[in-house]
């Protein structure tokens, strides 16, 4: 099986690896002769998991599976949450950035103007940098910052107004290192290239460097930067366009929007930009990246890009689609800002360079209404925020946000939630499906796992030796089945959970499952 | 110490250590034929001009490549409605739900089960039948009937009591409610009930000229042979031009003790609603025996030649660590002693649709499972689905097309009340044929059809779409109507009509023998509908 791991010649990469490869171990020929007809599995290099959250959105860990699909789940449809309807906002604000700050949610987005309602006129008021807060995640206010003049007038909530600027998207910097002043960064594009920009409160901006940081790529949409507590330095994903051969270009007309990947310990000097790889998708157009570190499992990076899609539709499919007079209008503008239709995806890295992506829709646009299937839907929020459910017993959710009705005056932006680790689960129907992982390491005493059953399913668990034989005390038949639907249960086998005796040994995780779904596992200290 | 091993981890440990027997529909409908040959032996269709579902294989010839059929789950929404009056309670539920043209009406059980150590207490007040309604099956609130005292007082939704009501001594807590949809009930019979009775043993029915006020219909039970100890329903059915009734059967039930064996389901027609014939149990194309409780069979409103069944799925799993981290593990315990299913046993929603309305094809899978663990779910009585669907408008708001809602229960044994949680699912939205990116096709066994034009109900990412080629009986692609000559369909919509280089007209192939392809890529289909 094809190793996903591959050992790169980056430097400040090489710390995750030492972490995370132990070694790649020639195994005895298994003895398969016996009528067990279980998951053979080949031998792979051990993984130490130590007690690190493991999400299954692809095969990473998986060595075999059978009757398990790996399954996409959709985000739930919640309410809109906020209304561009401000004067120095308009039809075509965008690029969301939200984080958590202490007891504060934070929201930066780019307030830019498209078309208006009537489809007569393009463009307007310079494209500003603006922000909102809130306790919650779900409830947000537009302070008046009076910072920045629009209008005659400072109240607004402006947090930046630079002439030629775009896309600005800041990120509190967790690095031990960082400079009090700079505790909140941000990139955004401008004249020549990529700029940085800092701050000491998240609200108050000064440029980082008077030179850009970056400036192979065309950065002409969200470019996203973070520090990374793991490989101990920031990277930065930027926007660039490639031929159709994989080059790069120059040409925006017959270019592929494509995301390019640079690191940097410093924030001021980066490595040469490279085009980041997909293993096994087709090549297609990705707008914005929203790639993050997945805040339960930062060894993870999780994705939320745009595809963006040119039909190029007939006269027909073009009436069947929502407002056609309107998309008529703004073609006279450009065609393609008609013929584009945009919805989210996701995609998942264990090395920030090599993704895996799925090619169906993550974020679909949704029944059409009279303002979407429209270049501009499903643009995902750069951040996930958990939230509380609406039942207080239930747990928290993910909430993230999309906007709805670009073109048009005043659009929204629409709240949704997934279940937490719940992007993609091993999803067995009713007849049982069966997986074992790679040989692994790990740390902790007790096995915890997120997972759904209906009340029919189950799931139970096996620990195999690395040469797949089940070990005394933990096979499928000790296992106590689990059913339920739940963010953390503990794995325990003749009641017991005690999983210590196998700590630092190599073993294989077997799981059966029947009408259940899967999300994470993490061994428990 | 080794614990018993219970029955379902049993099959499953064989299942998993000899080999994977194939129970699941894949079996039935998911071909991977890649030689694309049609049967030839299937026997032309006549689909008319009705709304056609894939929640069975009536249609489907085959799938191709990566094509399946995918079961969809209604999305959980508000509480709509707490059953917590006085008069109601925690032993709640058996809702019935329809709109009726004016407004939406639900009628529902209404009962106190209040756990003790040892002893479940049902006698803190009768049981009734209680009454709400909706402008909009969103907003629901309880009207004051003024037709039954309760505590000496009638200002309360009480429309069934338990004992003597026009001469018959029912039971107003199983109750089935609905509107009458045969155009000769008379004015006075334009609802209609199921309540069941004890003493006799057996099945009654009321009418009602307002849904409000009843009579009964008979002084004598309709249905005798039975158990009758859940929902029991009937309902006119226009297809057949009959009434036909469903009602809770056990397998190895006998005259003297109906309760022995497996939960099932049994049937009978009426013309009448008086006297029942054709009395049968319940069978399924391929799912293995399985309690159910209620059955809540309908025919679907958008296709009626199409019954849907939203069965609960009852199942005892007995203690284990699984069940004690379980929401509620005081709750749990406490009613577990007084009969020890009351804690063990949980329940679900399962999907099931028929043409004849014996034969089902039941998803082996849950439709609405109890979902994220959270207080009221995961327990014996909730997740109980009302009978039956009903469109509402979407949360989206503005040209948003309709939505289908369900009403589900929860907090059932706690507390003083029960909550309804409202569900919503896409309108057809019940089982699509989906392929990925990587494509996938459908190929319709040969029917004929009446209408000029196909309408699909459907929804594709923005890379995604379907095209769609009209072949003859034989699979001879008819000239005009070729994969090529249908542009990609995408969007999401209820109603897209097809076309082939600009031409929907089908009126040429009326009456003929035809067979439809669909390819289709990152797409669900929902329905079809020639018109």
């Amino acid at each position: 099986m094809k190793n996903r791991l591959k050992l790169l010649t980056i430097v400040s990469s090489i710390a995750f690896f030492q972490t995370c490869i132990v070694l790649a171990v020639q195994q005895p020929a298994k003895d398969n002769t016996s009528s067990d007809t279980s998951l053979h599995v080949s031998p792979e290099a051990i993984i130490n998991i130590g007690s690190r959250r493991e999400l299954f959105v692809d095969d990473f860990l998986i060595a075999k599976r059978k009757e398990l699909e790996l399954l996409l789940h959709l985000p739930t449809q919640k309410e809109i949450v906020m209304v561009f309807d401000k004067p120095w906002e308009g039809s075509g604000s965008d690029f969301e950035v939200v984080f958590r700050d202490g007891d504060l949610f934070r929201f930066y987005y780019t307030a830019a103007q498209l078309t208006n309602t009537e489809g007569t006129k393009i463009g307007g008021h310079p494209n500003y940098a603006c922000y909102a807060e809130s306790k919650d995640g779900i409830n947000w206010n537009k302070p008046d910052l009076g910072l920045f003049e629009f209008d005659g007038s400072k109240q607004n909530n402006i947090i930046l107004s630079i002439p030629n600027f775009d896309n600005f998207t800041p990120f509190k910097d967790p690095n031990p290192n960082c400079k009090p002043g700079e505790r909140y960064k941000a990139v955004g594009s401008g004249i020549g290239g990529l700029f940085a920009f800092k701050s000491a409160d998240g609200i108050h901006w000064s440029y980082l460097s008077d030179k850009p940081i970056i400036t192979k790529g065309k950065f002409d949409t969200q470019n996203n930067a973070f520090w990374d507590p793991i490989r101990k330095h920031y990277w930065c994903y930027i926007r660039d366009f490639h031929d159709s051969n994989g080059n790069t270009t120059n040409d925006t007309k017959t270019g592929i929007r494509d995301i390019r990947v640079s690191t940097s310990i410093d924030f001021l000097n980066w490595t040469d930009p490279q085009f980041i790889k997909f293993s096994d998708s087709p090549d297609v157009a990705l707008y914005t990246n929203q790639v993050v570190p997945y805040y339960r499992a930062p060894h993870l990076f999780l994705g939320f890009p745009t595809q963006y899609v040119d039909r190029k539709f007939t006269q027909a499919a073009m009436q069947a689609l929502p407002d056609p007079e309107h998309r008529q209008k703004r073609m006279k503008f450009s065609p393609r800002y008609g013929t584009v239709i945009t919805n989210g995806l996701f995609m998942s890295s264990y090395d920030g360079f090599n993704f895996h992506r799925w090619d169906e829709v993550f974020l679909p646009i949704g029944p059409q209404r009279s303002d979407n299937w429209v270049y501009g839907d499903g643009y995902q929020s750069l951040g996930l925020l958990e939230t509380p459910a609406e039942d207080i017993t239930a747990p928290n959710e993910l909430s993230f946000f999309a906007g709805e009705g670009h073109w048009k005056d005043s659009p929204k932006l629409r709240r949704y939630t997934i279940r937490i680790d719940g992007f993609v689960s091993l999803h067995a129907r009713q007849k049982p499906g069966e997986f074992v992982t790679k040989a692994l390491i790990f740390s902790g005493n007790a096995l915890t796992i997120n997972f759904a059953t209906s009340a029919a399913g189950s799931i139970i668990v096996e620990f195999q030796d690395e040469n797949g034989k089940p070990i005394p005390g933990f096979t499928l038949s000790d296992c106590d089945e689990l059913f339920g639907d739940t963010l953390e249960r503990i794995v325990t086998w003749n009641d017991k959970s005690d999983v210590s005796s196998l700590i630092g040994k190599r073993v294989r995780i077997h799981m059966v499952l029947r009408e259940a779904d899967l999300y994470s596992l993490k061994f428990q200290e | 110490m080794r614990k018993p091993i219970n029955l379902n981890t049993a099959i499953l440990l064989c299942l998993a250590s000899i080999s994977f027997v194939c129970s699941g529909q894949s079996a039935v409908f998911n071909s991977s034929d890649e030689s694309g040959k049609v049967s030839q032996n299937s026997t032309t269709l006549s689909i008319g001009s009705h709304l056609e579902l894939f929640v069975d294989d009536y249609l489907i010839d085959h799938l191709k490549g990566n094509a399946e059929l995918r079961l969809h789950n209604p999305e959980p929404r508000e509480i709509a409605i707490t059953l917590d009056a006085p008069w109601e309670g925690s032993g709640s539920g058996y809702l019935s739900v329809f709109f009726d043209g004016s407004r939406y009406r639900m009628y529902y059980k209404a009962a106190q089960y209040t756990v003790t150590p040892g002893k479940m207490k049902t006698d803190d007040h009768p049981y009734f039948c209680c009454y709400a309604e909706s402008f909009d099956g969103i907003n629901w609130y309880k009207p004051i009937l003024g037709l039954y005292e309760y505590n000496g007082s009638k200002a309360n939704n009480i429309v069934f009591i338990s004992g003597m009501m026009g001469g018959v001594n029912a039971d107003g807590a199983h109750p089935a409610v609905f509107r009458d949809e045969n155009p000769n009930a008379p004015a006075d019979a334009q609802y209609k009930a199921i309540l069941r009775a004890n003493k006799p043993h057996g099945l009654f029915a009321f009418k009602s000229r307002d849904g409000i006020h009843w009579t009964p219909m008979s002084q004598k039970p309709i249905i005798t042979d039975g158990a009758f100890d859940s929902q029991n329903l009937a309902f006119w059915d226009n297809e057949l031009g009959e009434y036909r009734a469903y009602w809770r059967y056990f397998d190895s039930g006998t005259k003297e003790n109906p309760y022995q064996g497996i939960r099932g389901i049994r049937t009978a027609k009426s013309k009448d609603f008086i006297n029942w014939y054709d009395q049968v149990d319940l069978t399924y194309v391929d799912s293995p025996p399985e309690h159910l409780y209620t059955n809540q069979v309908k025919p679907y409103y958008r296709a009626p030649h199409i019954l849907i069944g939203f069965p609960t799925r009852y199942i005892d799993r007995g203690w284990s660590e699984s069940m004690r981290a379980l929401p509620e593990l005081k709750n749990r315990e406490m009613r577990s002693s007084a009969s020890p299913r009351y804690g063990t046993a949980i329940t679900e929603v399962l999907m099931m649709a028929s043409r004849d309305g014996v034969s089902f094809k039941r998803w082996n899978e849950a439709f609405i499972r109890p979902g994220i663990e959270r207080n009221g779910t995961w327990a014996y009585g909730n997740q109980y689905v009302g009978w039956h669907l009903v469109e509402t408008k979407s949360e989206l708001g503005g040209d948003a097309p309709d939505e289908l809602s369900f009403y589900s229960l929860e907090d059932f044994w706690t507390g003083t009340s029960c909550a309804l949680r409202r569900y919503t699912l896409r309108i057809d939205g019940f089982v699509s044929v989906y392929a990925p990116m990587s494509s996938g096709e459908l190929i319709t066994k040969p029917f004929t059809f009446y209408g000029n034009k196909l309408f699909l109900n459907f929804s594709s990412s923005a890379a995604g779409g379907i095209q769609v080629e009209i072949q003859d009986a034989t699979g001879k692609i008819v000239p005009g109507f070729s994969l090529e000559e249908c542009p990609p369909i995408f969007g999401d919509s209820i109603e897209r009509v097809v076309s082939w280089e600009n031409e929907t007209d089908l009126s040429s192939l009326e009456g003929k023998s035809i067979r439809l392809r669909f390819v289709l890529k990152d797409a669900d289909l929902y329905s079809l509908h020639f018109k």
